[in-house]
Parts: C-alpha cells; sequence; structure tokens
C-alpha cells in the first residue's frame, strides 16, 4: 500500500526524532586541576556537586561527606557497590560513552590498574602524596590508596566467647559454624587468594570443608553472626568487626597471628569528568587529615603514615601483614575464580 | 436480468459497484438508482449484502469498483471517497447506538454541538425533534432509563435533527417486540412523508418491507435480485429466490411440453397446467420449476375459464386458527393449500383445485438448494467476517 | 440542488480516507515505531550479541553454554527448578482450588483472597522474610520447632535447592490455583449428575469425570508457573547465593556485574533463557488448549456444591496452612520485623518502633530516592504503556489493517520473556549509539515499558471489545471526525477499563526487580533496588520498613483494580496472572 507507507515512514520518524535526542554522549573537558593549586573555588561551587562511585560503607561515606558539604555547599552523591560492582559500572559506562563519575574509589587495587590501563584515570599531583608510601601510590600521580583493609576472624561470644579462635586454622575444626562473604561477581576473591599464596591452598580447601554459609557482602557476616547462624566468620573487613563490636553486639574479633590478608583501596579522578575542580577539591579533602581522620573514625586504617590507627586496633607495623601482588592478580584473575569456583562451588563471576 | 423501474429524478445513483472482504465478495454489480423523498428498503437475508450496501453508503466501507453519486456529486470511489461526517446523511444502527453517558439531550444535540449551532438555535431545534419523536420531557434521562423503543426513538431524533438529505436505517426495529414494531413502523413511514425525506432501509423482514417501501430491492449474495413496487415483486418475482423469500410459495418440479405467447405449457406430475414465464426462464427448454402461492389456489367444484384444474386427495391437515393448512398430493406433487375455517375437510377426501395461470409461474431450475449455498458462502468467508457485525446482513 | 451544495461548502472528497488518514496515520505509524525500538530491537541486539557481533560472528558463546560447568550447572539448576516448582505448584494449587470452587468448605473467599495476595506479594519480599523465618540457626520457625520438639538439628534449611523450590513455589502455585478454580467452575452439574445417575460414587465423578475435564487447565498452571519461576531473579539471588546454588538468570547478572563485562556470554545464556520459556509456552498453549474441553465462561454453567461434612474441617486447616505459608507468615515477619527495635530478640511491646519506617521514607539516603524514582518511573511508564497500549488495542479491534497480527504478535512478547532477558537485550541496544540512553532513568523507563506493555494491551483490547463500534459510527455519520469520536465517545466509556490498565503496569513496575538490578546506576535506584542493596548490607530493619511499604502500596492498587474490574468488570480477563 504505497500511499499508506508514506505516512507510516512520517510516524517512524516522528518517532525516532525525540529519542535521538537523548543520546548525548558526556565527553569531559581533558582541563581541570593537576594540583591543588589550580583549584579553582568558585569554578568548584559553580559545577555544584561530585558524584562519587564507591565501596566503602556507607556510614563512612556520609560521614566523610557531610562537612565537605557544609563547608563548600557542594553536593556529593554517590553509588556505593562493591568493589567489582563500582568497577563494572565505570567500565561499562566508559564503553557507552557515558562516563558520568567524577571520583572513584575501590578497594581492589587491581580494579584502578585495570581503569588507568584504560586510560580513564587522571593524573593529579595531591597534597597528600608525601603522606603516603611510595609502593601505595601510582608513580604516575593517577590514583592513590586511601585506605587499608585487613581480612580478621570474627566470631560470636556466645558461642565460642569461652575458647576463642586465635588462628585461621582453629576454623577448620568449627564444622557447619563458619560464614564468609564473596559477591556473585567476585569481591572477597582477592583476600582467599591471599590467604592461599602464603599460607597455602590446603588452609583454603581446609575452610572450605567446613561448609561455611556464603553471604554477598562483609555486612552481612556481622549480621548472620549477631543472629547467631553461625558462630565464626572467616575473612572479614576489619572495620565491621570494630564497629560491631563496640555497638555492644555479641561479637569479637582477632587479627590471627599466622598472617593477615591487607587490602589496597585506592582512589583516583576521572579524565573525562564534567566537573574537574569540585571533583579535585573534594579529592583533597578525602585524601586529606579531616577526611581521613573520619575514615580513621569509621574504623578504617588510612594508608597515610601520619594517622593513628582506630581505636583499639593494633597498629600496622604489629602485624604480619599478607600482601597481594596486584599486578600479578589482574592477569591472573580469572584464573584464580575458577580455582575458588572448584572449591566453594557458587558463582563467581567468572 | 433485473426488473428496473426509473424514476423520474435519480438522486442516489449507485453504478457498477463492487465489495469484497479479503476473498469473500459481499457486493457485485450493484447498479441502482434512488429517488429523492423515496422509501427504499434493501431487503434479503443475513449476509446478503444488505447492511454492507448501507454502509458503503454511509462512507464507512470504501468500494473496490465502481461510484456513488448524490445529486450528482461523487461521493465514494475507489480513490477517494468522502468520509461519514461529511456525507449529511443520517444512520439509525439496529442497536440504537444511543450514548449510555450523555443525557438524551446531550445525545440529541451532539450533531448540532459539532456543526456548532449557537445555544438557542440548538435548544429550539432538539425540542422540535423530540416532540416530533414523541419524547418531550425526557431531555435529562439517561439511555439507561429508558425502554428499547424510547431508545430508539432517541437515536431516531439524533439523526433527523441535523437534517440530513438522507436517513439510512439498519434493522431499526428488529429489537423491539412485535406490537411497539407495528407502531413504529407506521411512525416511521408517517415521518418520512411529513418530513420529505429520502429514507433507505434494511430489513430482512419482507412483511415489513412491503409495509413501508415505495420500491424494494432484494438482495441475495451480493447481487441485486429484483427491484421494483411491493406489489409487483410479490406478484411477479424475478426468479426462485425472490419468490421464495416475499412469501410462501408451492415449488413443482415440471417439464415444459411447450410454450406461445408468454404462456408455457407444463406438466406437473401427471397432469398438465398453463403458467406464466418469468422474465428469467425465457428460453429455458426441458426442466423447470413452477411457483404457486397457497393463497391462490381455491378448493373448488366448477371452474372459471383461464384456470388450471387439479384433482388431488388431501394427505394432511393443519389447523392453524383464521385458516387450515391443506397438503394436497396431485399425482407426483404435494401442494400447501390453504382453506378457510367453515370448509373442514378431511384427510383422504378428493378435491378439485383451481389456480388462476397467471398464478403460475414457471421458472429456470435453479438446481441445488438455494438456501444451502447461501450459508456455505458465509462459512467460507471465515470467522474474521462474522465477528463484525456489521458486514454480515 | 440543495444536498450537492451543502456537500460543496469547502469540503473536497478526502483522497483515501481508508484506516490511515492523516491522525490515524501519525498514532498508527508511531505505535508501530515506538513497539519496534522498545522491543524488537533490544531482541535484536541481543541475538546479535550472543553471535559475537560486534567482534567477529561466532558460534563460540553458544556453545559455551554447555561447555562451561558453571553455565551447564546453572542450566541444570534451572530446569531443576522449574520442574519442582511446576510439581509443587500443583500439589498446592489444585486441591486449593477444589477446596474454594467446589466444596463448601467455610472461609472460601478469604482463602482465595489469601492466594490472590501470596501472588502480588514481590517473590523477592517473600525470599527475604524467608530467610528470617528459616534460616538453619536462627530462623523462627525453626528455633520454635527446636524448643518445642526438643530438637538438636534444625528441622528446616531455606538455603538448599528445596529452599528455592519452596520459596519460589510459594508464589507461583497461584498459576495453578486460579486456571484449575476457573475450569472447576465451568464444568455444568448435569456432566456429573449423569454419571452420578448411571451409579458413580462421589470420588468415581471426581476421578472420572471432573479429573480429565479440568486436566488441561491443570497442566497449563503447572506450566505457566514452571516458565514464572525461571525468571525470578530475585529468590534465585537472595537465596541461591549463600547456598550457592547458580541459576541461569544470577548466572547472567554474574557475566555482566564483573568485570570486564561478559556481553556475548550473558547474550547466549539470556537466549537459553528465552528458549526454555518459549518451549514451556508453546506446549501450554499449542498442545494443551487444544485439548481443551471446557468453554471458559460458557454461559449458563450451573455447578454443584459437594457437601463434605467433617472432612472440610480437614480441608480448612490444609488450605490454611497453605496461605498461612504463603502469605500470611512472610508478610507478618515483615511487618514484626519493620517494627521492632531489635529484630533479634522476642516480640514485645517495649521493643515496638516506628523509627525504622521513618527512616525508610525520610533520611535514608538510597531508600528515599528508590521511592521517588519508584513512583516516577511506575507514573511515566504506566501513561506511556497505556497511550501505546491503547492504541495497539485501537488497530486490533477496530482497523482491519495487513499486518495487524504482526503488531498483535510484538505486542504481546514481551509477556514471555523474563526480565533479566529483556534487560539484557536493552543494555546491548541502548548503551550504544544511536539512543545511548545507559546510566540515565530512561533506560529503566524503556525497560518497564516493554516489559509491561501487554499488559496495557490486553487490558485496553478488552474494554475497547466491549465497546460496540456503532457508538463511534453513529457520532462520526453525526458530523465528527474521527478524533472527536475518539475523545468524545470511546475515551468516557473506556475510562475505566484504561484506568485498570494503566494500575495494571503500574504495579508490576513499581516492584520490579529483576530489569532493574541490570540497568540501574547511581542516583536511579528503584525501591527494588534499595530493599535489595541494604539488604547486601545488612540493614534490615530499613528493608524490612521498605518492604512493608511496597507491600502496601500494591496490595492499595490491587484492590482498586479489582473493585474497577468487578463482577462484570471490563478488565476481568485482562488479569490472567502474569509477571
Amino acid at each position: 500500500m504505497p500511499r499508506f507507507s508514506r505516512r507510516r515512514v512520517l510516524g517512524c520518524l516522528a518517532a525516532a526524532a525525540p529519542a535521538s535526542l537523548i543520546s548525548h554522549p558526556a565527553f569531559g573537558q581533558a582541563d581541570g586541576p593537576s594540583s591543588p593549586a589550580e583549584i579553582d573555588l568558585a569554578k568548584a561551587k559553580a559545577e555544584g556537586k561530585v558524584l562519587l562511585y564507591t565501596s566503602l560503607d556507607i556510614k563512612i561515606v556520609d560521614a566523610v561527606i557531610k562537612p565537605f558539604k557544609d563547608m563548600h555547599g557542594i553536593d556529593v552523591q554517590y553509588y556505593r557497590g562493591g568493589s567489582n560492582d563500582v568497577t563494572s559500572k565505570v567500565l561499562a559506562e566508559a564503553d557507552a560513552g557515558r562516563l558520568q563519575v567524577d571520583m572513584v574509589d575501590a578497594s581492589d587495587l587491581a580494579a584502578i590498574l585495570l581503569m588507568k590501563e584504560r586510560g580513564l584515570l587522571k593524573p593529579f599531583k595531591s597534597q597528600s602524596l608525601p603522606a603516603v608510601a611510595a609502593n601505595l601510590r601510582d608513580p604516575d600521580t593517577m590514583w592513590t590508596a586511601d585506605r587499608l583493609t585487613q581480612a580478621v576472624i570474627q566470631y560470636n561470644t556466645k558461642e565460642f566467647g569461652a575458647k576463642p579462635p586465635a588462628n585461621w586454622k582453629d576454623l577448620t575444626a568449627m564444622n557447619g559454624r563458619t560464614v564468609f562473604f564473596s559477591s556473585p561477581n567476585g569481591d572477597g576473591a582477592p583476600r582467599i587468594y591471599t590467604l592461599a599464596k602464603h599460607l597455602g591452598w590446603d588452609l583454603v580447601k581446609g575452610l572450605a570443608a567446613t561448609k561455611p554459609l556464603r553471604v554477598q557482602t562483609p555486612q552481612l557476616i556481622t549480621q548472620v553472626l549477631e543472629r547467631g547462624e553461625r558462630g565464626a566468620g572467616f575473612l572479614q573487613n576489619d572495620n565491621i568487626a570494630w564497629r560491631s563490636k563496640l555497638e555492644g553486639k555479641p561479637t569479637d574479633y582477632v587479627f590471627p597471628a599466622e598472617g593477615v590478608p591487607t587490602e589496597i583501596g585506592a582512589c583516583g579522578l576521572l579524565k573525562s569528568s564534567t566537573r574537574p575542580h569540585a571533583a579535585a577539591l573534594f579529592y583533597e579533602w578525602w585524601m586529606g587529615k579531616e577526611g581521613q581522620d573520619l575514615l580513621v573514625a569509621g574504623g578504617k586504617y588510612s594508608s597515610r603514615t601520619d594517622i593513628a590507627p582506630p581505636t583499639g586496633m593494633t597498629p600496622l607495623t604489629k602485624l604480619k601483614l599478607l600482601t597481594l601482588d596486584y599486578a600479578e592478580f589482574k592477569r591472573d584473575r580469572l584464573k584464580v575464580l575458577d580455582q575458588l569456583t572448584a572449591i566453594y562451588g557458587g558463582e563467581w563471576g567468572n | 436480468m433485473m426488473v428496473r423501474t426509473e424514476p423520474a429524478m435519480t438522486f442516489i445513483e449507485i453504478r457498477d459497484l463492487d465489495k469484497s472482504f479479503g476473498s469473500f465478495p459481499a457486493l457485485k454489480d450493484i447498479n441502482l438508482d434512488i429517488a429523492e423523498k423515496e422509501f427504499v428498503t434493501f431487503l434479503g437475508p443475513s449476509g446478503c449484502g444488505k447492511t454492507t450496501m448501507l454502509r458503503t453508503l454511509a462512507g464507512f466501507l470504501a468500494p473496490d469498483r465502481g461510484t456513488i453519486h448524490v445529486d450528482g456529486r461523487l461521493l465514494s470511489s475507489p480513490a477517494a471517497i468522502v468520509p461519514p461526517q461529511q456525507r449529511r446523511m443520517g444512520m439509525v444502527f439496529q442497536n440504537y447506538a444511543v450514548w449510555p453517558h450523555m443525557t438524551v439531550l446531550e445525545n440529541v444535540a451532539f450533531g448540532l454541538r459539532i456543526a456548532k449551532v449557537d445555544r438557542r438555535q440548538v435548544r429550539d431545534r432538539v425540542a422540535r425533534v423530540l416532540e416530533a419523536v414523541g419524547l418531550t420531557g425526557l431531555e435529562q434521562r439517561h439511555p439507561g432509563q429508558l425502554s428499547g423503543g424510547q431508545q430508539q426513538r432517541v437515536a431516531l431524533a439524533r439523526s433527523l435533527v441535523v437534517e440530513p438529505a438522507i436517513l439510512l436505517l439498519d434493522e431499526p426495529l428488529s429489537n423491539l417486540d412485535a406490537k411497539l414494531r407495528e407502531r413504529m413502523r407506521a411512525e416511521l413511514k408517517n415521518l418520512q412523508r411529513r418530513m420529505g425525506l429520502t429514507f433507505i432501509y434494511v430489513t430482512h423482514d419482507q412483511a415489513e418491507a412491503m409495509a413501508l417501501s415505495d420500491r424494494i430491492v432484494v438482495f441475495d449474495r451480493g447481487e441485486v435480485q429484483q427491484i421494483g413496487e411491493p406489489r409487483e415483486i410479490y406478484e411477479h418475482p424475478a426468479n426462485l429466490f425472490v419468490a421464495d423469500f416475499m412469501g410462501l410459495i408451492n415449488r413443482l418440479p415440471a417439464v415444459l411440453v411447450e410454450q406461445a405467447d408468454g404462456i408455457a405449457r407444463v406438466r406437473v406430475g401427471s397432469q398438465e397446467l398453463s403458467a406464466a414465464i418469468a422474465p428469467q426462464a425465457t428460453g429455458a427448454a426441458g426442466a423447470a420449476t413452477v411457483v404457486i402461492r397457497p393463497e391462490a389456489i381455491r378448493l373448488a367444484h366448477g371452474g372459471v375459464a383461464g384456470e388450471n384444474r387439479l384433482a388431488g386427495t388431501i394427505v394432511d391437515v393443519t389447523f392453524l386458527g383464521n385458516i387450515i393448512d391443506y397438503q394436497v398430493d396431485v399425482g407426483g406433487a404435494v401442494l400447501r393449500v390453504q382453506g378457510d375455517r367453515q370448509t373442514a375437510l378431511e384427510p383422504g377426501a378428493c378435491v378439485a383445485l383451481a389456480v388462476a395461470v397467471g398464478e403460475c409461474i414457471v421458472m429456470r431450475d435453479e438446481g441445488a438448494d438455494h438456501a444451502q449455498t447461501s450459508i456455505d458462502a458465509e462459512t467460507a468467508a471465515g470467522p474474521s467476517i462474522a465477528l463484525r457485525r456489521a458486514e454480515t446482513s | 440542488m440543495a444536498y450537492a451544495a451543502q456537500i460543496a461548502e469547502g469540503r473536497p472528497a478526502r483522497r483515501f480516507w481508508r484506516p490511515a488518514s492523516g491522525a490515524q496515520g501519525l498514532v498508527l505509524g508511531s505505535a508501530i515505531a515506538l513497539l519496534l525500538l522498545l522491543v524488537a530491537y533490544p531482541l535484536l541486539w541481543l541475538v546479535l550479541a550472543a553471535l559475537g557481533i560486534p567482534g567477529a560472528l561466532t558460534f563460540a558463546y553458544l556453545a559455551q553454554v554447555v561447555t562451561r560447568t558453571q553455565n551447564y550447572e546453572a542450566l541444570v539448576n534451572t530446569l531443576q527448578l522449574a520442574c519442582g516448582t511446576g510439581l509443587l505448584s500443583i500439589a498446592l494449587g489444585v486441591p486449593l482450588a477444589w477446596a474454594t470452587a467446589r466444596c463448601n468448605m467455610p472461609l472460601r473467599r478469604v482463602v482465595h483472597a489469601l492466594v490472590a495476595l501470596s501472588y502480588i506479594t514481590p517473590p523477592y519480599l517473600t525470599a527475604l522474610a524467608y530467610i528470617i523465618l528459616m534460616g538453619p540457626d536462627a530462623g523462627h520457625f525453626n528455633r520454635l520447632l527446636r524448643w518445642l520438639l526438643g530438637l538438636d538439628f534444625a528441622p528446616f534449611n531455606i538455603f538448599s535447592m528445596g529452599g528455592v523450590i519452596f520459596v519460589i513455589g510459594i508464589h507461583v502455585f497461584a498459576f495453578t490455583y486460579f486456571l484449575t478454580y476457573t475450569a472447576l467452575q465451568s464444568v455444568d452439574a448435569s456432566l456429573e449428575e449423569s454419571a452420578q445417575v448411571l451409579g458413580a460414587s462421589r470420588w468415581a465423578v471426581i476421578r472420572r469425570i471432573n479429573l480429565p475435564l479440568v486436566a488441561p487447565a491443570i497442566t497449563g498452571g503447572a506450566l505457566l508457573a514452571a516458565v514464572d519461576s525461571l525468571a525470578l531473579f530475585g529468590p534465585q539471588a537472595i537465596i541461591g547465593t549463600p547456598a550457592r546454588i547458580v541459576f541461569l538468570p544470577t548466572r547472567v547478572y554474574a557475566t555482566i556485574g564483573g568485570y570486564p563485562p561478559r556481553w556475548s556470554e550473558s547474550a547466549a545464556l539470556s537466549l537459553v533463557l528465552v528458549l526454555l520459556t518459549v518451549i514451556g509456552l508453546a506446549i501450554q498453549r499449542g498442545y494443551l488448549e487444544r485439548r481443551s474441553y471446557i468453554t471458559i465462561g460458557g454461559r449458563g454453567v450451573r455447578t454443584q456444591r459437594i457437601e463434605l461434612g467433617g472432612w472440610r474441617w480437614l480441608l480448612l486447616a490444609f488450605c490454611g496452612g497453605v496461605v498461612f505459608f504463603s502469605a500470611i507468615a512472610p508478610i507478618g515477619v515483615l511487618v514484626l520485623t519493620a517494627v521492632s527495635k531489635n529484630w533479634i530478640d522476642p516480640p514485645a511491646l517495649a521493643n515496638l518502633t516506628l523509627a525504622h519506617f521513618y527512616s525508610a521514607l525520610f533520611t535514608d539516603q538510597i531508600a528515599v530516592r528508590g521511592i521517588f524514582n519508584s513512583f516516577r518511573l511506575a507514573t511515566a511508564a504506566a501513561l506511556i504503556a497505556l497511550l501505546l497500549g491503547a492504541g495497539i488495542a485501537y488497530v486490533d479491534v477496530r482497523m482491519e489493517l495487513r499486518g495487524r497480527r504482526l503488531l498483535d504478535y510484538l505486542a504481546i512478547l514481551p509477556l514471555g520473556l523474563p526480565g533479566t532477558v529483556m534487560a539484557v537485550g536493552i543494555l546491548l541496544a541502548f548503551i550504544r549509539p544511536p539512543f545511548s540512553i545507559y546510566g540515565t532513568l530512561w533506560i529503566l523507563l524503556v525497560a518497564y515499558v516493554a516489559r509491561f506493555i501487554p499488559l496495557a494491551t490486553r487490558s485496553a483490547n478488552a474494554t475497547f471489545r466491549q465497546i460496540d463500534p456503532s457508538l463511534e459510527e453513529a457520532a462520526r455519520i453525526t458530523g465528527a471526525s474521527w478524533l472527536t469520536s475518539i475523545r468524545r465517545i470511546l475515551v468516557p466509556l473506556a475510562r475505566p477499563g484504561l484506568l485498570v490498565a494503566f494500575l495494571l503496569v503500574f504495579i508490576p513496575s513499581f516492584g520490579e526487580l529483576s530489569a532493574t538490578i541490570l540497568l540501574y546506576t547511581g542516583g536511579t535506584e528503584t525501591i527494588a533496588v534499595a530493599i535489595y542493596r541494604l539488604n547486601d548490607l545488612g540493614q534490615l530493619e530499613v528493608v524490612s520498613a521498605l518492604a512493608v511499604f511496597t507491600i502496601g502500596v500494591i496490595l492499595a492498587l490491587s484492590m482498586m483494580v479489582s473493585l474497577l474490574s468487578g463482577p462484570g468488570g471490563v478488565a476481568a480477563d485482562a488479569q490472567a496472572p502474569v509477571r
């Protein structure tokens, strides 16, 4: 029906027109401050907001954001997910040419390294650089470690208070009473791998043999232990175990003398950010003394050498820290996930 | 093939009209002329195409071939049609289609409001037309509060208030009970005469058609079978279908013996008759059908010139109240004869029958059962057609 | 002459008024274009991505579905789940349907309503509730039973395949229930009476007359239940993940959520999911419907109610048990948790608080944002779906257009697709030019409209069918244009049905999880995402408050739908359970 199809074409065009208006890729400018001196406060205020993707506990994030907001009047919106969530969102948005995020913070350094490799990060000579050890920051100043998370044993005091576990090996005897976390897209894998590399895969397999309950986040480990659903959790975040005890819940935690896997969390600014001044201002706040103090107040160990550990926590120098070669992990990630799938079962995002 | 009476001034002119739904031909080669102020009825069984013709006139359907002119103006053709809202026609639907969410007043005033007639005029005209149909005082009621007959009059009023030149009516009385139907029939005829409108009326009821129409157009299977005045169609049906549709008939298989001067001599069973020849039967030889209306046959002793005489035996008697129905075996065929209440004959009695030559009509043998064929046609068109109420009529 | 003069008044014969006059053509064209964009375009990308595009064309990803252990296991688990829930739905649905449709069991209406309640409660909320109730050690039921019976082991472990089947089963059994219920009510008493006259006992009648007659409905319901269970990401993730059981939807979620996102593999998995769904629905439609011996909704059906005597109390106990577990217990425990200061402690008056509701509705950033976004999105989606659906329904009911069938199929297609699948397709289609709307609310809007347009179309279709076309034709011939007759006649008469269509899209959009979880980003969280994420963070109190709020909104709107489409209502047959 030739006459009709003319109208149909018109109709299709009419419908398509507004849709195409929607797709405006958010390409940012390559300008913006590359050091604190270049931050223009007026421009920052004009930009008005900062969008942050973070894997940090939201209670701590809220605490860090509030004074910044009060001081500068700049709003900080954030998306909080596991570090894999954060990474995949950033990568997906980069693929779409729709990067909206200004600053990213993830507890998986390998992910940050990947972002640098993809050219998404921007060099920025933060004032905090001298306070951070050389191995905890990027030589090209594209990222800086902002926190260190240690994996501890957390246990329910009602069940194990009399005879608390002191080492990872002690847990291998607690058949059916253990819990650990790993998300379907692979969060939690680095620390298990660290344990395996330093203390052997047999230990990891032994822990799996206790048929642990597997939850999706470290916060849920605490919930499970508080409820009494399980008795002991391995590879829990130190700050979460610390807070739970502080709040008077029936839990306690211990840094095993065998060795404590440590994770480096890092943050960086995005090159494509359309709000470079506000983002840099917030970055400075986050990495500065006040911001890091707030992090510590929430139970995190700061990466800055000039800040004390959280109240009641052992200084890092006194712990046997087990570290991960992040470059190697970045390379072997999928193989590691396959191994963990074979041992623990379930979904690891591989 | 068709009997046509040409009216004085052709108002509506339908030429060579075809309409099909998919592969189903609903209308074939329709040619009609309708005069102004005429009351014309489209008559036929369901599926014959009469409602399709009406809806094509209304502009809801576009013809596949042919044209419709009204007053010399082209309204419909395959390439272009004037949409319904611009045709200045009115239409009364079988189910009245009175809008349930509007009052009687709003229903009737709708067309005037669309035409942006000013308020005072609207009031006046609505009041006048409501009086004409006898609904004064019911303006604020909703259709749900009205009887069937009242709703039908609302539909009528609504169509008339915009002063259309032509009013189309699609079986408007079929949902009413018998008494009301008769009364409304008279009112409609009255209305049409008084207002001087052209009415085109669709029905399957031949009695209604004969009572109302100036002329009847008989449809069957998408084709016009006959056009003419009621009496003409009843007494001189063009073919077997028309004869059967317009009233009771006796159908007798017969053999044509000879024909001369428009009178045929046929053999029915063992007896012989003289009969008039239907126009369509001209030239037929051999097998034929003779059609005789039951009321034309007299139970008689003695005879009159110009009448056929038959002898027979009564086979069955049925008392119908005002008349008695007889089945009479005339040797090789059974005739249905009607007699009055007083002459009560018994089965087995021998009787003499008389029927005028003009009342016997010889027609071409149509072969297969007609009714069956039209049912087949409807089923072949598929359920999608059956679902469309409007198209199967 | 007078007539010709009237017609000649400046109105020329319009060119080609077929069902495509100016306004009609625009409506039709836009509807088709929008439908193609929202449904066909994402599906196209799904197929392309599964074959490796962009990149080299390859079947490797499709092969990976069975060659990689994780994928294969996910497939097997998913099939197990479907079978399990199908069977469970028969075990629960058939006795209940028989009890409410045919017996003189007391409280029939209550049971019927509670089954409906179990269906409209979002299944991920039921899953959350059951973790609280049946967690192997601290779950309320387990603790209760251990205390009552002195056991030293937990009788119920929700973190198992059985647990997943149970939680999903008590949600989807509604399909079997409602279909069996309707079928049982359509069996005319004369069919049974003629058997009784010939000497059959009550049981024999049930066995030889009723069951065979309703068997197609039962099997059909079970198939729908099984197909629906395939798609329920929420319970599969919430209960399956701690149990370390992987299903196809959770596998799709993981392949996209990990880095780098593995588009082609997830597309291939999605296609498998579609295949399973299509097979299930094809069997249900083609094979079973042809064997249906009863006309549903046949007029003049008279049914006998079976007098059960004392047995009816036993039956009531069974039915009560089922609806307790499927509706009362989960909603109850969520309400309890939402109002408890400390949900671990036993319920006591001193332990009650409304603080969690306050924080969920006003203070928690993610929760508040979620509520706001959900309302916004659901309203917008329902409006767009209504307009689009009404347009498509109008084409189907009023116009005789070639290609109308294709439009129908395209509009109904999303009904059979799991939310996860639609989300992957939409992600693939709209993450790239020319319509790159990823990272905005628009992509969620697209997902909701695409998923739920069949609901609006069916409802609008049923509504328009009930309005005789002669009503609009009468307006046309009285002088109204096509648009005017739509505006003044069709819309006012169709209003109740169109409102139902709006609500039928609003309600599922409000609580949608399986597609949203793949498409959301910072700032575009919805209520379901907020619940899911906050639950991950262990904030069970706020989660329960949000859950109760969600159930409340959904319940209120569902009751509105039920009122509008009550006995003889316009949307009664458009409300067959659907996801």
